[in-house]
């Protein structure tokens, strides 16, 4: 049975555009400019979500280093294949879809990739982002803790360090179980769930830490 | 190698009005530049619709390029401009990119690059300003630095090394 559409969201956005006032994303950045005094390179940044004009004028002053992966949409719609091995089949679709690379990130930016990717697949996401991550990494993200969330990823341009604008398409919802920090670390086992903001609109904005 | 100062620049009257309007060639010329560079707009080389090329094209002129080109295009300190109709797959070295079309391939823009509402990029640009408009989709990555803007040289010492 198709989960039920409904109307809704309108409560969190008028024209389908929400303004958010990012603290973690702000702290992330002044850890950045403070050891950019200690060393000469900029962040490197994996952008997982499609390339946005606002955030690429943020990017050009900030960052050493972007990828625009543009995967959220195409991970979204991975599903369990239906063999008893699926290891090298998912491995190699999600290769197909982030290519493997010897570049290593700062920062990895997941946006709303976690309440869209189904839970069994976040392992071997978790699996193939390792080999883009130092000790360091970051991963910054935003998890929908209602119990609806928009029926597709949503776009988030970076007005600011501490400003976001959150577009969804339209203002139809899809029922759906939120994500937990704690399953969050289950499926990141090399990762934690080290901070978390919850705004206004029921986003959460978080950030992973390496463990 | 094809040379496009070889060209005939017989760019039409209709091209010229959609090239001045549209991509406003001229806003990117500095007047303290090399008389080489202060190509007028109407000037700027071209390769049309139908012209499909493979190799490599070089030139110290700027270009419009409306057609499909494979290969590596090397034009130095100058503008290249894919038109809405271009169709590149190729490594690209000039002073200033700006992509109205379809690019595949590595991007090397001395002064900027800027791929515009129409514009699909696919591949990684070296520039240390890189802009898009609304509507324009890129997938890779872009090193901000301002470094590997040029199209490297031929090392002798390696080619020697190699004959030894």
């Amino acid at each position: 049975m198709l989960p039920q559409l409904q109307p809704a969201l309108s409560e969190y956005y008028s024209d389908n555009a929400e303004p958010l006032k990012t603290r973690i994303f702000e702290s992330i950045w002044e850890t950045f400019n403070q050891s950019n005094t200690t060393r000469t390179e900029k962040p490197k940044i994996l952008d997982l979500g499609e390339a946005q004009p606002d955030s690429f004028n943020f990017y050009s002053g900030q960052a050493g280093y972007l990828t625009i992966a543009d995967c959220i949409k195409p991970l979204s719609k991975l599903q369990w294949p239906e063999v008893e091995n699926p290891n090298p089949i998912l491995t190699k679709q999600i290769e197909e879809i982030i290519p493997p690379s010897k570049t290593q990130y700062d920062l990895i930016l997941g946006w709303d990739s976690f309440n869209f990717i189904p839970s069994k697949i976040l392992p071997f996401i978790h699996n193939h982002l390792l080999g883009f991550c130092t000790k360091k990494t970051l991963i910054h993200g935003f998890l929908f803790t209602s119990e609806n969330r928009p029926v597709q990823p949503s776009s988030f341009k970076i007005l600011d360090s501490d400003k976001m604008q959150h577009s969804v398409a339209n203002d139809q919802v899809l029922q759906h179980t939120p994500l937990t920090p704690l399953a969050i670390n289950k499926y990141m086992p090399n990762f934690k769930y080290a901070r978390s903001v919850l705004m206004r609109s029921g986003l959460q904005e978080f950030v992973l830490t390496r463990k | 190698m094809f040379d496009i100062n070889e060209m005939k620049k017989n760019v039409s009257d209709k091209f010229n009005k959609v090239s001045e309007s549209k991509f406003e060639p001229e806003s990117v010329i500095q007047k303290d530049e090399p008389k080489k560079r202060a190509t007028p707009s109407t000037q700027l080389a071209s390769i049309g619709p139908s012209i499909h090329f493979k190799g490599e094209l070089t030139g110290e002129e700027g270009l419009i390029i409306d057609g499909q080109v494979e290969g590596t295009i090397d034009l130095k300190g100058n503008q290249l401009i894919i038109g809405d109709n271009g169709k590149i797959k190729a490594d690209v070295f000039a002073q200033t990119i700006i992509v109205n079309g379809t690019l595949t391939g590595e991007l090397h823009g001395k002064e900027r690059v800027h791929i515009s509402k129409t514009g699909k990029v696919q591949g990684n640009i070296f520039s240390p300003r890189v802009s898009l408009d609304d509507g324009a989709k890129f997938k890779g990555s872009i090193d901000m630095s301002e470094t590997q803007h040029e199209k490297p040289q031929p090392n002798l010492q390696d080619n020697q090394l190699k004959r030894a």
